[in-house]
């Protein structure tokens, strides 16, 4: 491998794994950030610092979890349950220890998983039509606001704007300028770095910057690593399989997360425990079910994103964005045209969690530091970061002026609750779902019955209808069936509140 | 409308007003806003094909939101970022400050721009003088370095002593 790929490795695991634990911040704000600093770089480097930044902060979030009782991402909250009771009784060098190898094994399965499953993927998703194509995407912005449980109506409306934001600017296909409004910096479009660092760098910024200080600060004990519980998770064989393979299946879902895929895991390896009194009370499956599961969702989310062309949250939607500025278009093809991009990203995800693993046994002990930064200096440092970010996209303020508006917006959806992640991944997604559609009703001669012709496009319209009424066809089916059948389904409702934003 | 909806509540109806309308003007004036707009053109060919089925998207979804709002039906509990301990004034302080920021650049350059940034807004943050200039030195400097040498990020020069 390329000793720049693996210098962009190495910077990108340090700068995950302080992300992970610094307060406030996430890998998303962190990648939105430092995205600029890509375009420099070859394709495979720049997304290998990206994941870097991915995966490193699924390993720091633990940290802060197990120690201090602040989880600092929301997919480490599982890991909390039992993390914190086991340091608190004396033993944080093995809850840590636990976590990092649970992590390690779950992310280096996920990726090798995601290396001898994507080609076959792609042959498969080789075979799609621009019906087939439309239907996919169409479904995969459907499951993000569905996602969304109780915000479904708002989610839709960003998605909206997201989409509508992405014909802005001359249309590729008939070259008509549309809603330029006479702006010579509008043909090109709106810019999609500015806004993505607006979105969620400037207005996570804003919030830290006017965060009431309190100058009170968690101290976090300095504890080292245990070489005896490294080897621990693999005396639960079944439990570090079961939560791995959750993992994994869980992130090719588009929107689903992590959150859910730790949660279903955790239940799960409690459920078949041979001592499920224990969970909660720091049991060491407890930390292994949720911290492989956690991991191995890296591996399935690219998967998606490099078979498909399609991302499934911000973040991969971001790291999407990497391959578009460089002239790479993921999805079937790309296994064709660049088999050395594709297949360079599986080996850097191995790489990565080697090296985070390496960082970690090093590093442990001072990320301490990093959780009394004061959060009202770290909103200052990252709105400088933003505006130069934002500048070097273009060399032109106009830029930065476009990721302050975007800023300013996010920061309003914020206080309002309203989702605006379904908007980035809408502008994201745009192109591809126009081009797809006006391709298809061309070949149709705009008859949408060819959604219904074709089995898969079929399919994954059936989908998208059940999605759709299924609010109206829950309580019939509840009526219809017998009483101990409906409890279930009230169980798999409960399973299905955790939502991106929880 | 009900006159017992929260501050709150009326500020997220206001704002969903504010874009259901603005969509729904854009949808309206998509002839007008398209160059070579041609309505006798096949829908599925028309460049305004996508853009009104996405402001559609928004008047309808929006129209719904509206609804839930009004009805104050369940409240979602989740959001993407935790805003619960921030203050209004000093974010949007932030924000002005930031656009000034873009404002200063030009006119005073980069460096001595974020140097100001830097301190003022660590400042009205609520951060010790003393630490707010000790950043913005270090901040500044860094970025500098990193962009301008490293990176070789071209800024304009500044336009009041140019």
């Amino acid at each position: 491998m390329d000793l720049w790929v693996l210098l962009s490795i190495l910077v990108g695991s340090v700068a995950g794994i302080v992300v992970g634990v610094l307060p406030g911040i996430g890998p998303g704000v962190a990648i939105a950030v430092l995205l600029p600093l890509t375009y420099g770089m070859s394709p495979l480097a720049g997304i290998s610092v990206l994941l870097g930044i991915y995966c490193g902060a699924f390993y720091g979030g633990a940290v802060t979890s197990i120690l201090i009782r602040t989880p600092g991402e929301a997919s480490s909250i599982m890991t909390m349950f039992d993390g914190y009771p086991m340091a608190k009784r004396g033993e944080p060098e093995r809850a840590l220890s636990l976590a990092f190898s649970s992590s390690f094994v779950g992310g280096i399965f996920s990726a090798v998983a995601l290396a001898l499953a994507a080609p076959w993927v792609a042959r498969f998703t080789g075979r799609f039509g621009a019906a087939e194509f439309t239907a996919t995407a169409a479904l995969a912005l459907l499951c993000v606001a569905k996602a969304y449980r109780g915000q479904f109506a708002a989610a839709m409306m960003m998605l909206g704007i997201g989409l509508f934001a992405g014909t802005v600017g001359i249309d590729q296909i008939s070259n008509e300028q549309r809603f330029t409004f006479g702006h010579a910096n509008l043909l090109t479009g709106i810019p999609l770095v500015p806004v993505i660092i607006g979105l969620f760098g400037i207005a996570q910024a804003l919030v830290l910057l006017s965060t009431r200080h309190t100058g009170l600060k968690a101290t976090m004990p300095r504890p080292g690593l245990s070489f005896r519980a490294f080897l621990e998770p693999f005396h639960y064989p079944g439990t570090l399989t079961k939560s791995t393979l959750i993992g994994t299946v869980i992130g090719i879902l588009p929107a689903v997360g992590a959150a859910l895929s730790t949660t279903l895991s955790y239940f799960e390896a409690r459920r078949s425990s041979k001592h499920p009194e224990r969970f909660g009370q720091g049991s060491p499956e407890g930390i292994i079910a949720a911290e492989a599961a956690n991991n191995s969702n890296s591996g399935g989310a690219m998967g998606t994103v490099l078979t498909l062309g399609i991302p499934g949250d911000a973040v991969t939607a971001i790291i999407m964005g990497v391959f578009i500025v460089h002239g790479v278009y993921p999805g079937p093809q790309l296994f064709v045209d660049k088999p050395e991009l594709a297949y360079g990203i599986f080996a850097s995800l191995i790489w990565i969690n080697l090296a985070i693993l390496a960082l970690l046994l090093v590093l442990t002990p001072t990320l301490a530091l990093f959780v009394r930064v004061d959060e009202r200096i770290l909103g200052v440092v990252i709105l400088a970061l933003c505006f130069v970010g934002a500048y070097s996209v273009a060399t032109s303020f106009y830029g930065v002026g476009i990721a302050l508006a975007a800023g300013i917006f996010g920061l309003v959806c914020a206080w309002l609750r309203i989702p605006v992640i379904p908007a980035a991944l809408g502008m994201v997604m745009g192109d591809f779902l126009e081009s797809s559609l006006r391709q298809t009703l061309t070949i149709s001669g705009g008859s949408f019955g060819i959604f219904f012709e074709r089995p898969i496009a079929a399919v994954l319209v059936a989908i998208m209808v059940v999605m759709l009424v299924w609010p109206w066809l829950q309580p019939l089916l509840k009526g219809l069936m017998p009483a101990r059948w409906r409890v279930g389904l009230l169980r798999a409702g409960a399973t299905n509140d955790l939502t991106i934003g929880d | 409308m009900r006159s017992t909806l929260s501050a709150t509540r009326r500020t997220e109806v206001a704002f969903v007003l504010v874009l259901v309308l603005g969509a729904l003007t854009l949808f309206l004036a998509t002839p007008s806003l398209i160059s070579g707009f041609d309505p006798a053109k096949p829908f599925f060919s028309s460049p305004g094909l996508f853009p009104r089925l996405s402001l559609a998207i928004i008047v309808l979804f929006g129209i719904g939101e509206l609804a839930r709002l009004v009805r104050a039906g369940k409240r979602a509990l989740s959001d993407e970022i935790d805003v619960g301990a921030s203050r209004v004034l000093i974010a949007a302080a932030g924000a002005a400050l930031f656009g000034l920021y873009i404002l200063l650049a030009i006119w005073i350059g980069y460096l001595a721009a974020t140097v100001l940034f830097v301190a003022v807004t660590a400042l009205i943050a609520g951060v010790r003088t003393r630490t707010a200039l000790s950043i913005a030195a270090v901040v500044s400097g860094l970025l500098y370095t990193v962009f301008v040498y490293g990176f070789k990020v071209w800024f304009p020069a500044a336009a009041l002593f140019s």
